[in-house]
Formats: C-alpha cells, structure tokens, sequence
C-alpha cells in the first residue's frame, strides 16, 4: 500500500469516526408545535420557527443562523405575555430557556442552566415551570424581560417531562420513577407517588380528578389525584412516552413498540388496540369521534374513538418520522416531523389529504 | 440489513449490559468491563487465528516478493508459486477473514453501550424498543447511572484523560501485536499504522461519550494482557512459519518440520506450551532474511 493512499484512508476514517461520535448535529430531542392565532411555531433542530398557519409562508426563525455548537431545540413552546418560551435539548454546555417576541422573533430573555431543557415549560401567565435535565423543576419569573428564578424544586434524577398545572399544583413526573405534587406558589413538596416502577416521561393528564400517565415499566396509571391512591393500571406490550387523551370516557394513548390502545376511563379495561409500525410518542388528539395518532412509523392514524375502525382508507404516509403531538386548526392537523427539511404538514381531518406544507421555499415543492 | 443486526447482536449485547448492570451492583463500568471480557473471550480462537496469520504472512513476505519478481509477466505461473507456499489470495483473505468477523461484534457493542448509556431522549425511545420483555425488571434500570468517578460516562471527557489513555494502551497494543516484518515497505506501512492508528481513535474519544473510551481502554487493556498469555504461542507460530523462507514450502504443524500432508497450524493445535519447550529452538526465530543469506553463502 503506498504511504499516500494511507494517510488518506486514514484521515478519511478519522472524519468518519468523529461523525459518529458528533453528537451535536443529529436531532436528539422531540420537537414540539404550537398554535396562537393566524401563527404556528415549532422548535426543531437548530431553530424556533414561526409560520404564517393558512399559507404555511414562514415568517422569521431564531436565531437566524445555525449554531453548530448550540444543542436542538426541543419541546412544546408556549407563549407568556408577548413571549414565545421554549428551550434547548441535549447539546452542547450552557443550555438555555428563551423567550423571544412572538411578532418579531427578537430574543427578549434567555434563562441558563447547566443541563437540557428537553420538554419545554407550562405557565400560569406569571410564571413559567420549566423541568431541566439538571433534576430541578424551577419557576422563573420572567417579568421586565429579566428572568428571576423564584424557586426550584430538586428530584433525583433528570427532569425530562413537563408538569401539569392544575388547581395551583404542579403535576411532575421523574425519570427517578416518581410523580411529585408541588406547591406551585411555594414549591414545597405536597406529595410524593412512587407508584411506578421506572421513569415517568410524560405530562400527566387530569380529568374529573383523576390523573392518568403511563411509564417506562410498560404500565398506565389511573391515580386518584387528591389521595393519591391507584385506581386501576393497565399492562402494555412497550414502554408508555405518548400522553394520554381522554375523550369519549375513553383514555387513549400509544407504546414505543407501535401499539395504540383505547381503555374505559372508569375501569381501564381495553375497548380496542390498534398496531402501529414503530413507536408512538405524541399525544393524541380528537375531534369528534375519531382520535388522530401519529407514529414514527411516518403515518397518521385517524381511528374512530368507540370501535378503533380507520375513518380515512389508509393512515397517511408523510415519509418521516412524526415525533410529537399533532395540532388541530380547524378542519387541518398540523404534524411537526422530524429528520425531513420540511418541518410540518397540514392534512386534511376529513380524507387525510396533505394540504399546506411548512418549509422553508427552496424546499417547496 | 441493519435489523437483522440489530436482533443478532446489538440487541443481545444491549440486554446483557442491561443485566450486567444489575448483577455489578448498578455500576456501568464495571458492565462495560465483564461484557468486554465475555467478547475476548469468545472471539479469542478468532484473534488467535488472525494474529497467527499476519505472522505467517509476515515471515512469507521476501519469498512472496521473490515469487512476484521472478513471474511479473506471468500471473498465471506467479499464483501457483504464491498457492504453492501458501500465500495465496485465498490465504491472504483467510487470514483477514477472523478480523472481518471481529468487526459486526465491535461495531454491535459500541452501538450497544452507546443505546444503553441513553444520553438524549431518541436514545433512550430507541432503548425502550428493544429491551427484552422476558427479562423482568430490565426498564427499572434506566436511566442507568452514567457518572462514574470523575466523570459523566454520557458526555465526552473534557479532562482529555479518557482520549489520552486510548492513545497510549492503542499504541502499546498495536506495537506488540503486529508483527516485525522483513519486508522494508511493509515494515513502515505498519510503523506508519502504529502512529497514526492510536490518533486516530483518540481523535475519536475527543467527542465521544466517555463510557465509550472506557470499552476501548479496557479492550486494549485485555488486549495487551492476552498478548502475553499467548506469547509463547505466538513465537511458536512464528518459528514454525518462518521456516518457510529457507525452504520455499508452506510451513505445517509438528515443530517447524515441513511436510505437504500435515494440516496447516490452528489457534486449536496452539495451545501454551510449557515453559521448557518455549526457550527451546532459539535458532527457529531467527530471520528469515539472515537464513537465507547464510543458505546463499553455504
């Protein structure tokens, strides 16, 4: 072998092994979506962008250029005041919790902590609760665009779920297999559940006083929220990352292992499954009688909530993986997808058919 | 393809560090280690061979590059001479054959380690796809306590220990394994590996998760301490197959005696040989090059 050929296979296989180990560039958190007004913004990838919802016309993105070095944004946004709030997954050191102005995409305050902010944050109007990789729940007011940290609440191992605020409590399930129940004003402990046997990577959802959230131990949980006492569980065929739906007096929610199951709210007995290709993570979401479910499998599902039976002929295939919650506009579905230059597509609720695609214009096709 | 990997090894070796983990009272390191020992140990007959083919290869290389010289315009003529002594492109590919089957295990336990530390949630999802069912208790572990001493196993090392203790135990392992060779170009072909190998993967480490810099110190690590275990082995090997330069006939299993009915040597046939037999025949290691001189002369 000559000495040039050498080096230069040798130089090509160090570039190669240091891509595999980049870890940085490659998505790693799920992104998240939301809806205000004639404006739907997602964070993905090395952006949060916002597009105009009827045209799919993108109106800014921030920052405005790519950071190599910043970790993926991630997570559902929310908005606070004039605030889009949203934060950066696992990446690179020094992560933060941004607010930027909804109409303009100028950054208006950013919050830093050491570790991810993986699943976004949820709000009150005054403060914000936003959980970090760090294993604190912290509640920042981000009045005068100067964000204050008024207190944090530490659990045992990372935070990678937001909390669900309700009745001035906080809701926050643990990758340390335990669901908290916090003082929102104070952040004192009310409540300790250690009711599931591994981490708790979803939102809970509360329905006539009843919390339900599914776990990594492949059981879902129906808890009496005042007493904390179990209702009942269900087992599943995979780990449950996918918050629940209630609707019908139904729960409904998916496996990684591609199952979406229907169980009786009241009892948790299962009216219906249906299999999926590969893993549900999004919440699922309803109008009507029929449920919308996405997959990593790339296709949306669109079941009839009482029987499971597909209302359009065949799931609809947008060809990348769909990683988070769809949203409903009307007679459309925004799905945010991942791995794809196109960031979301609008299907119609009634057949299924793509509509208006959200993508940057050289992408459009 | 990459499911098919996936069932066979990636998802068995990710179990069995989930398992390991368990059984080593929760501590990663120590999983990374004992399954590291169980792979060397399985793939020791396949490290054994393709060490004892590139010392075979080794000693062939002046009587190759004779055989090359002597039929350049002949290829036809120069295979049957290179068949002849064994070093065929059938030998050769033989002999990288145990290393290429090495690889899928390398590769499956790097992803493994890399799907079990779960350092971002599309890891972690992708971990939930494939753990075992039948295993109970499995999903308790995650996430697995990735801090280990000094560091966070999930991030790359920013005390550049890690890195730099890969480069040093890679270059260690690489210059005692490979093997001194008589033919000047493939001698600084392999000094040239030697350097530029340990680099490489310390380049590597730099952005790598930690627990993945630990599997390689302590592959390297077995690696240099199963080098002289089988010592003795190897220099037997190499003895006998250096006899091949002086006689032009693949050398055969019996002590360095030649002869076409006897079965090519295996790691089997290897086994350590007492220490009293090892010292003996110090005239068989010498080089080939040198015996072929003194042949010339007599």
């Amino acid at each position: 072998m000559n000495k040039t050929k050498l080096l230069l296979g040798t130089a090509i296989a160090a570039l190669l092994l240091s891509a595999c180990g980049s870890r940085e560039v490659a998505p790693n958190s799920f992104p998240g979506a939301m809806i205000d007004g004639d404006a739907v913004f997602i964070a993905r990838g090395p952006h949060l962008y916002r597009y105009e919802l009827t045209s799919g016309n993108e109106t800014w993105i921030f920052p405005t250029t790519a950071d190599a070095a910043r970790a993926p944004m991630a997570g559902q946004p929310i908005k606070v005041g004039s605030a889009i709030v949203f934060g950066e997954g696992v990446g690179a050191e020094g992560r933060n919790l941004y607010g930027v102005d909804g109409a303009s995409g100028r950054e208006l305050w950013r919050f830093t902590k050491p570790k991810e902010w993986v699943d976004g944050a949820v709000t009150d109007g005054k403060l914000v609760f936003a959980p970090n990789g760090d294993g604190n729940l912290y509640a920042i007011d981000p009045s005068d665009n100067a964000p204050k940290e008024v207190w944090s609440f530490q659990t045992q191992n990372k935070l990678w779920s937001r909390p669900l605020l309700a009745n001035g409590k906080l809701y926050q399930g643990g990758m340390d297999h335990s669901l908290y129940v916090i003082d929102a004003t104070t952040g004192k402990q009310l409540q300790k559940l250690e009711i599931a046997g591994a981490p708790i990577a979803v939102q809970p959802t509360l329905v006539d006083g009843v919390l339900y959230f599914g776990a990594l131990d492949s059981k879902f949980y129906a808890v009496n929220a005042a007493t904390g006492a179990v209702i009942w569980t269900f087992a599943t065929n995979g780990w449950i990352w996918s918050e629940a739906l209630v609707a019908n007096d139904k729960v409904i929610f998916g496996d990684v292992k591609g199952r979406i199951y229907a169980l009786d709210a009241k009892t948790g007995a299962q009216a219906w499954s249906v299999d999926a290709n590969d893993a549900i993570r999004g919440q699922p979401v309803a109008k009507g009688n029929t449920v919308y479910v996405t997959s990593f499998d790339t296709k949306v599902y669109a079941l009839n909530i009482a029987d499971g039976a597909r209302v359009w002929k065949d799931p609809t295939d947008l060809k990348y993986r769909l990683p988070a919650k769809p949203l409903l506009a009307g007679d459309k579905l925004i799905v945010p997808l991942f791995d794809s230059e196109t960031l979301m597509w609008a299907v119609d609720t009634a057949n299924g058919t793509k509509g208006t695609q959200f993508a940057p214009a050289a992408v459009k096709k | 393809m990459g499911q098919i990997f996936d069932i066979l090894i990636v998802n068995p070796m990710t179990n069995a560090l989930l398992l390991l983990y368990e059984l080593l009272g929760r501590n990663f390191v120590l999983a990374i280690l004992a399954l590291t020992v169980v792979i060397r140990a399985i793939t020791l007959p396949l490290t054994l061979r393709q060490q004892i083919s590139m010392a075979r290869m080794s000693s062939m290389q002046p009587k190759v590059k004779e055989i090359q010289e002597k039929y350049k315009g002949d290829q036809q003529k120069m295979m049957a001479e290179l068949n002849k002594i064994g070093a065929g492109p059938g030998a050769q590919l033989g002999g990288c054959l145990p290393m290429l089957l090495q690889f899928p295990v390398l590769i499956g336990l790097f992803n493994a380690i890399n799907r079990t530390l779960s350092v971002n949630p599309l890891s972690l999802l992708d971990l939930g796809k494939h753990i075992y069912s039948f295993l109970p208790n499995l999903s308790s572990l995650v996430p697995i306590n990735s801090q280990f001493l000094l560091w966070d196993l999930g991030q790359p090392d920013k005390l550049y220990v890690i890195p730099v203790l890969v480069v040093l135990t890679t270059f260690l392992s690489n210059k005692l394994m490979t093997p001194q060779s008589q033919d000047p170009q493939m001698a600084q072909t392999n000094q040239m590996m030697q350097w530029m190998m340990p680099f490489m993967f310390g380049f590597f480490m730099l952005s790598s998760p930690v627990g993945l810099g630990m599997y390689w110190l302590v592959s390297n690590l077995l690696g240099i301490g199963q080098y002289y275990i089988t010592k003795p082995t190897m220099d037997k090997a190499r003895a006998q197959y250096s006899l091949v330069g002086a006689t032009g006939t693949p050398a055969m299993a019996g002590g360095g005696k030649t002869g076409a009915t006897r079965a090519p040597i295996t790691p089997a046939q290897l086994s350590p040989p007492p220490k009293s037999k090892i010292k003996a025949k110090p005239n068989l290691v010498r080089p080939v090059g040198e015996r072929k001189d003194k042949k010339g002369k007599s």
